[in-house]
C-alpha cells in the first residue's frame, strides 16, 4: 500500500482558492521533496494535510495508508501516523514542555492501541533524545517553546517527531533558519527516523536539507498547482536555474 | 522550627520572629470566619494558604495582613469554584516588609467572584510580586480589583502586580482592575494584566500532536496549577491541591 | 509657531478686554439657551435638542469619581458672547485687536503650502475661516459648525451628537444646551488630504466658558488628519472648557485626531472625545496635555465594524497644583478589531496625573487584540502617579496585553548627560523628551517642537 495518495486535492481560504488540483504520492520509504518559489502554496499544502482549521477541503482526498482521512481531525491524523514539523512551531507560555510531551505521548499510544511506558521510562527515552540532538541547555523547567532560539525550536520539533514515532513525517522547511551545526544535528535526526517503513514528505526553499535527505521524487509548486516533477536531477536543475521558466 | 497551624476562630493571630509558621485556612461552606486580622512582628516570617472546598457561597469576607519591618510573608490564595463571594484581602507594609502573593481562581458553571485586594506599601524598601492567574468556564464570572498603593513613605520600594486571565468558554466574563496608585518617585512599580489563551493555531500544534482540544485544555489548567503550587514549600497540600483540581477539571 | 513661544509668561498672560463682554452673562437657564439658539438664527431641530439637553443637565449629578470639581461654580460662568458680526472669509478681515493677540502668540499667517486651512475660535465665535480652491472642488467642507447647521443640515442632523449623546454625563448634556462654534468637516469618500487640518481657538475673557462642538465625518475609503491646539492665559475665577468632539471613521477611512491642549492654570477642561469606527477603518488619537487647574479627558473608540482599529497616543504633564486625569476608552464591539494604546505621564512639584482607562471586549469581538502601556515618570517625592484600567472581558478569544510601569528619572541617564556639561534642569528635560518621544514623533514638526518647548518650560521651576 502507498503510505499517502493525494488526489485532486482543491483547498480554498475563506473565499479564496489556494491549492488547485494537487495530486500526488509517497510510497513506503520514499522521501518526497516539494520545492516552489514563496507564495507557491507548498507550506499551505503541508498545513492542509495535517488539517489546519483554516482552510476548507473543496474537493479530492487524503488517503493515508489506506485509509479516508480527508476529513479527520489534527489528533486523529497523529494517532494514524502522521506528523508535521512546523515552520514557526507555536510559542504557548504557561504550558510546560515536559508535562505536555508526555501528555502527547500517552495520547498517541493509547490512539493506537499500544502499552504506554510509565513516566520514568519516558524519562529515559526522553533524556537520550535530548542528548541525540546535542540540547545543552536545561529544558526541565521550560515552558512549549518559550524563550527557546529559533535553533532550539527546531530541535524541539525534531525531539517531538522522535517521540511521536510517526510513519510519515512531514517537515515544513526544517532548514529554515538553522546554523551549520544545528543542521547537522537536524540531518542526522532525520536519518534516524528514516527507514524503509517510514517516510519523509519536505518542503523546503533554500534546498539545504537536501543534503540529508536523498529525495526520490522531487514535485515543483507554482500557484498552488504542481507544475513539474521528476527524480533528484531536477532538484540540481532548479539549484542552478532558479524558478524561473515555471508557469 | 516549622510548624504548621491549622486556623480555627482565632480573629486576630500573631506570629513572632524565629519560627517558620506556615498558616493553613480552610474554607468550607459552613465554616469561614468573616473577619481576621494577621500580624507578623519585626523580622517574623510565614507562608499561609486560603483552601476553599468547591462549592462555598460567603459575603463580605475580610483577610487583613500587616506586615511590621522586615517581616516576610508568601500566600497563596486558592478560589476554587467559588459559588458566590466577596472578599477583601488587605496586606499593609513597612520599612523592608517583604510579600510574594499567589492567587488562583477557577470557575465553573455558575460561579461568581469578587475580591477587592489592596497592597499598602508604606515603608522604605518594602518588596511586593502579587500574581493572579484566573481560569473561568461556564458562564463563571470574576471581578478583580488589585489596588497596588506605593505611599510617600515607600521610597526605594520595589513593587509588582501581574494578572492573567482565560476565559475558557464562550459566555464566561471577566474584569480586571489593577490599579497602581504611586506617591513616592524613587521606586519601582508596574503591573500588567493580559488574557492567556490556547489561539487557533496553538491548539491545531498540540492536537497535530495528539492532543484533543478536552485533552489540550486540561494540560494547560493544570500547567497553571502546578505553577500555583510551585513555592508552597508543602508537599503534601501541594498534591491535595493538584488532585483537588484536576479531580474537577 | 515654536520660535514665538518666550520662557517669561507675560506673553501669554494678556487680558484683552473685548467689548463683547457686555453682551454675555453668567450662568444656564432657558433663556439662555434660547437666545443663543435665536442669535445664531438656528433651525427648530437644534433649538429642540439644546432645550432637552438643558433639562438633562438640570437633573444630572455632577460625576462622583474622579478629581474634586467641587469648587466649580457653573453658575459664575460666561456663557455666551459673540465677538464679530459675520465671518471672515480671509486674514485681512479679521479685526484688528483679535488679530494682535493673534500676531502675539506667533499664529502662523501664512497657511499656503503646508496648512490646507485655518479655523480660528474667538471666545465663542469662529471668526475665520478658509478653504482653499481644491478641496472646494473636492467636495471637502471645512466650515464653521454654526453655519454648517444652517447650510448643511442634511449632513449634520443626523450626525449631530448620536456618539457623544447628552445623557452621557452632565458635561455633555451643559455641552448640548449650550455649545456654540466649533468645527464641521466632511470628507468625501476616497479623499484623501496629506496636510494636516488645523483649528485654533483660544479662550481670553476672564471666567468664559468654552462650549465649541467639533463634528467629523470622514467616508468610506477617505483619509485626513486634524490637529487642534489651544492656550489659554490665566485668571483668578475658575474658567471652564466643555467641548465635544465626534468622530465617524466609516468604512475602510483612516483619520487622526491630535491636539496638543496648554490651558490656562485655573481652567477646568473637561472634554468630551468619541469616535465610532467602522469596518476596517483606522481612527487615531494623539494628544498633550500641559496646564490647566484640572483636566479629564478620556476619548473614546468604538469599534463596531470589523477589522476596525484604533491607537491612543498620548502625554500629561502634571505640575504643581495640577491634576491631569486623563486617559483612554476603547469599546470592541466586532470581531477583529485591534487596538493599541501608549500613555506617558509626568509630575513634577505635587501635581498629580491619572491614568483612567476602559477596554471593554464585547461578546461578538472575537480575536479581538488589544494592546496598552502607559509609563508614569515621578519627577520628586511630592508628586503622584495613578493608573486605574478597566479591563472588561466578555470574549474567550481576544488577546490582551495591559503594561504599566512608574518611577523616577533614571540617575545614570542624568549624570551620563550632566557629565556631557549640560545642567542638571536641561538634562532632566532632555530625558523626560526623551520620554515622551514615541507620541511627539507621531505629530508633525511644529507641534513636536512645541510639545517639548512645554515640556522644557514645565521642568523649569519658573512656570507653575
Amino acid at each position: 500500500m502507498k503510505m499517502l495518495i493525494v488526489e485532486n486535492l482543491t483547498v480554498a481560504a475563506g473565499d479564496k482558492e489556494i491549492l488547485h488540483e494537487v495530486s500526488f504520492s509517497v510510497a513506503e520509504g520514499e522521501s518526497v521533496v516539494i520545492m516552489g518559489p514563496n507564495g507557491s502554496g507548498k507550506s499551505t499544502l503541508a498545513n492542509v494535510l495535517m488539517g489546519h482549521p483554516d482552510y476548507q477541503i473543496l474537493s479530492g482526498k487524503i488517503i493515508f495508508r489506506d485509509q479516508d482521512i480527508t476529513a479527520a481531525k489534527p489528533e486523529e491524523k497523529a494517532a494514524a501516523g502522521l506528523f508535521l514539523a512546523f515552520q514557526e512551531p507555536r510559542e504557548i507560555a504557561g504550558l510546560e514542555l515536559f508535562p505536555f510531551l508526555f501528555d502527547a505521548y500517552k495520547s498517541l499510544r493509547s490512539a493506537r492501541g499500544e502499552e504506554a511506558e510509565s513516566v520514568f521510562a519516558f524519562k529515559e527515552k526522553l533524556d537520550s533524545e535530548l542528548s541525540l540532538l546535542a540540547v545543552q541547555n536545561d529544558w526541565s523547567s521550560r515552558h512549549l517553546n518559550q524563550d527557546f532560539s529559533g535553533g532550539e525550536k527546531k530541535k524541539a520539533e525534531l525531539l517531538q517527531l522522535a517521540l511521536a514515532a510517526p510513519r510519515l513525517a512531514i517537515l515544513d522547511e526544517i532548514d529554515s533558519g538553522l546554523d551549520v551545526d544545528a543542521l547537522e544535528v537536524a540531518g542526522q535526526a532525520l536519518s534516524r527516523f528514516k527507514t524503509e517503513q517510514t517516510s519523509i514528505l519536505a518542503v523546503t526553499h533554500y534546498q539545504r536539507v537536501l543534503k540529508y535527505i536523498k529525495p526520490d521524487q522531487v514535485l515543483v509548486m507554482s500557484g498552488g498547482r504542481i507544475v513539474k516533477s521528476g527524480g533528484a536531477e531536477l532538484a540540481a536543475q532548479l539549484e542552478k536555474e532558479g524558478f524561473a521558466g515555471l508557469e | 522550627m516549622q510548624s504548621l497551624i491549622n486556623l480555627q476562630t482565632e480573629k486576630t493571630i500573631k506570629i513572632e520572629a524565629g519560627d517558620d509558621t506556615f498558616l493553613l485556612e480552610r474554607i468550607s461552606k459552613d465554616d469561614c470566619l468573616p473577619e481576621r486580622d494577621f500580624t507578623l512582628a519585626e523580622n517574623a516570617h510565614a507562608r499561609y494558604l486560603l483552601l476553599m472546598e468547591p462549592g462555598v457561597s460567603l459575603e463580605k469576607i475580610r483577610r487583613f495582613w500587616h506586615l511590621e519591618a522586615g517581616a516576610s510573608l508568601q500566600t497563596y490564595y486558592l478560589f476554587l469554584e467559588a459559588k458566590s463571594g466577596t472578599w477583601q484581602l488587605q496586606h499593609h507594609l513597612a520599612d523592608r516588609a517583604k510579600i510574594e502573593s499567589h492567587s488562583l481562581f477557577l470557575g465553573r458553571e455558575q460561579d461568581s467572584l469578587e475580591v477587592k485586594a489592596s497592597y499598602d506599601f508604606a515603608g522604605r524598601g518594602s518588596f511586593g510580586r502579587v500574581q493572579v492567574d484566573a481560569w473561568l468556564d461556564g458562564d463563571s464570572r470574576l471581578r478583580y480589583d488589585a489596588d497596588l498603593n506605593v505611599l510617600a513613605t515607600a521610597q526605594q520600594s520595589d513593587t509588582r502586580v501581574d494578572m492573567r486571565l482565560r476565559l475558557a468558554s464562550k459566555s464566561a466574563r471577566g474584569q480586571l482592575i489593577p490599579g497602581l496608585n504611586i506617591a513616592a518617585n524613587d521606586v519601582r512599580a508596574g503591573h500588567s494584566a493580559s488574557t492567556f489563551q490556547l489561539s487557533k493555531e496553538d491548539l491545531f500544534y498540540l492536537r497535530s500532536r495528539g492532543l484533543s482540544p478536552e485533552a489540550a485544555q486540561k494540560l494547560f489548567a493544570l500547567s497553571l496549577s502546578r505553577n500555583f503550587v510551585k513555592g508552597l514549600g508543602e508537599a503534601e497540600l501541594s498534591a491535595e491541591i493538584l488532585s483537588l483540581i484536576s479531580a474537577r477539571l | 509657531m515654536a520660535e514665538d513661544l518666550k520662557t517669561n509668561d507675560s506673553l501669554w498672560d494678556e487680558y484683552n478686554p473685548s467689548e463683547y463682554m457686555r453682551s454675555a452673562k453668567s450662568g444656564v437657564d432657558e433663556a439662555l439657551v434660547r437666545r443663543i439658539s435665536l442669535e445664531k438664527e438656528e433651525p427648530e431641530w437644534m433649538l429642540s435638542r439644546r432645550l432637552a439637553a438643558l433639562a438633562i443637565f438640570k437633573e444630572m449629578p455632577l460625576p462622583t469619581w474622579g478629581p474634586d470639581l467641587s469648587r466649580l461654580d457653573l453658575d459664575k460662568i460666561t456663557y455666551y458672547a459673540k465677538a464679530m458680526e459675520g465671518q471672515a472669509q480671509s486674514w485681512e478681515d479679521v479685526p484688528i485687536d483679535i488679530k494682535n493677540t493673534f500676531d502675539k502668540l506667533g499664529i502662523p499667517k501664512a497657511e499656503q503650502e503646508v496648512l490646507a486651512g485655518v479655523g480660528a475660535q474667538y471666545e465663542s465665535t469662529v471668526v475665520y475661516h478658509s478653504l482653499k480652491a481644491e478641496f472646494k472642488r473636492q467636495g471637502v467642507i471645512f466650515e464653521d459648525l454654526d453655519v454648517a447647521v444652517k447650510k448643511y443640515p442634511e449632513l449634520v442632523q443626523p450626525y449631530f451628537m448620536k456618539v457623544m449623546p447628552v445623557s452621557l454625563h452632565k458635561f455633555a448634556a451643559l455641552h448640548g444646551a449650550v455649545w456654540s462654534g466649533g468645527t464641521f468637516l466632511y470628507i468625501p469618500a476616497g479623499v484623501k488630504i496629506k496636510e494636516p487640518l488645523q483649528a485654533y481657538f483660544r479662550m481670553n475673557a476672564k471666567g468664559m466658558g468654552q462650549f465649541e462642538h467639533t463634528l467629523i465625518i470622514v467616508e468610506s475609503g477617505a483619509q485626513a488628519h486634524y490637529i487642534e491646539g489651544c492656550s489659554a492665559p490665566r485668571y483668578g475665577v475658575d474658567s471652564l472648557h466643555a467641548g465635544g468632539v465626534e468622530i465617524y471613521v466609516k468604512e475602510g477611512a483612516r483619520f487622526r485626531y491630535s491636539s496638543v491642549e496648554s490651558w490656562s492654570k485655573d481652567a477646568y477642561n473637561l472634554n468630551t472625545k468619541r469616535a465610532i469606527v467602522e469596518k476596517k477603518a483606522h481612527m487615531e488619537w494623539v494628544g498633550g496635555n500641559f496646564g490647566s487647574n484640572t483636566t479629564m479627558l478620556y476619548p473614546c473608540s468604538i469599534l463596531v465594524g470589523e477589522g476596525a482599529s484604533a491607537d491612543h497616543l498620548g502625554v500629561a504633564f502634571a505640575n504643581q497644583g495640577q491634576i491631569q486625569d486623563t486617559g483612554a476608552k476603547v469599546i470592541h464591539v466586532a470581531a477583529r478589531t485591534t487596538s493599541n494604546i501608549v500613555m506617558k505621564s509626568i509630575s513634577k512639584n505635587g501635581g498629580k496625573s491619572v491614568y483612567r482607562g476602559l477596554v471593554e471586549v464585547g461578546p461578538g469581538a472575537e480575536d479581538a487584540a488589544v494592546s496598552v502601556k502607559c509609563d508614569a515618570l515621578l519627577l520628586d517625592e511630592f508628586s503622584i502617579s495613578d493608573t486605574i484600567p478597566v479591563m472588561k472581558i466578555n470574549n474567550a478569544s481576544a488577546t490582551i496585553a495591559h503594561e504599566a510601569s512608574a518611577g523616577k528619572i533614571n540617575a545614570e541617564d542624568l549624570f551620563y548627560l550632566r557629565s556631557r556639561g549640560l545642567k542638571e534642569a536641561e538634562a532632566a528635560a532632555m530625558v523626560v523628551n526623551g520620554f515622551i518621544e514615541p507620541i511627539t514623533k507621531e505629530l508633525p514638526l511644529e507641534y513636536s517642537v512645541e510639545m517639548n518647548r512645554m515640556v522644557e518650560l514645565e521642568m523649569e521651576n519658573s512656570v507653575g
